[in-house]
């Protein structure tokens, strides 16, 4: 059982290259401090804490559709490992 | 940022993060709004009030061996608008008109008892004028006379907001009235002439 786990948990690591980790850092980053600013603005000029919650709720959404799966454009740049040199 | 385990971690703190700090611009933004709508200055007026002694024997009313129990009622009049006390912060807000009083045999300790109370769950309702209500509870005294004390009747409010901490406060316009034994048929014959 423990096996099973443990070979699903090396199948769900979904690995991202390293100028993508950087660049989902920022983004997520960004897309949450706007949300959370839009979403105060809208609460308060609507005067309504459901409309601060929603907006609050759209932005961890979009940051987590942009930053979580591991997309293609995310994995382009593999890293070159040095070649062993001795031969056998 | 390496793996998905690692974003979900790194992306759930941070919205959590920026959640405390809409958290507090919330509580900030509703108490500033409160202060500016003056509602620590709300004004009330508690008129008409007409006291009643209601003797019991009931354990459940103070009735100590049998003894009966001096128990105290009122009719009042109520006029105020608590609208200010409504933004978008306030789940709800509980009123309650209190009585202050000092004891008779120890004049140094104060008590404070409950007459009446309400909660309004909408700004709308907010406005209230009230004539002729009864108390709704009844009161007595831990001491045996409660004829003759002066009581400072009070409108205190406590606002219930969505986001922090409760707010109490009470509005302007006191009233003393002192208790007289006046009969509970007194109070039959008000609601009468009410109605």
């Amino acid at each position: 059982m423990s096996e099973i786990l443990q070979e699903l948990g090396r199948k769900l690591v979904f690995p991202i290259d390293f100028r993508s980790q950087k660049n989902t850092e920022r983004y997520q980053q960004l897309i949450l401090i706007a949300g959370a600013i839009l979403a105060s603005l809208i609460g308060f000029f609507a005067q309504s804490l459901l409309y601060l919650v929603v907006t609050y709720g759209l932005a961890i959404v979009v940051a987590m559709v942009v930053v979580l799966p591991a997309y293609p454009a995310y994995t382009r740049e593999k890293l070159d490992w040095v070649k062993p040199k001795i031969s056998m | 940022m390496f793996s998905l385990s690692q974003r979900i971690q790194t992306l759930s703190n941070q919205a959590l993060t920026f959640a405390c700090f809409i958290f507090v611009f919330v509580i900030a933004t509703s108490w500033l709004q409160l202060i500016q709508q003056h509602a620590f200055m709300t004004p009330s007026s508690i008129d008409n009030i007409k006291t009643s002694i209601n003797l019991r024997t009931s354990r459940y009313y103070g009735s100590m061996n049998g003894k009966p129990k001096e128990n105290s009622k009122i009719l009042f009049d109520l006029n105020t608008d608590l609208s200010p006390l409504f933004n978008w912060n306030t789940k709800q807000v509980f009123v309650y008109l209190t009585g202050e009083y000092e004891g008779q045999l120890r004049p140094q300790t104060k008590s404070e008892v409950t007459y009446w109370d309400k909660i309004i769950t909408k700004g709308d309702n907010a406005k209230l004028q009230l004539k002729n209500v009864r108390s709704k509870y009844a009161v007595w005294d831990l001491e045996e006379v409660f004829v003759g004390r002066e009581l400072t009747f009070k409108l205190k409010w406590n606002i219930q907001p969505w986001i922090g901490p409760l707010i109490y406060g009470e509005a302007n316009g006191n009233k003393t009235i002192t208790i007289t034994s006046g009969k509970p048929a007194n109070v039959k014959n008000e609601k009468k002439s009410s109605a």
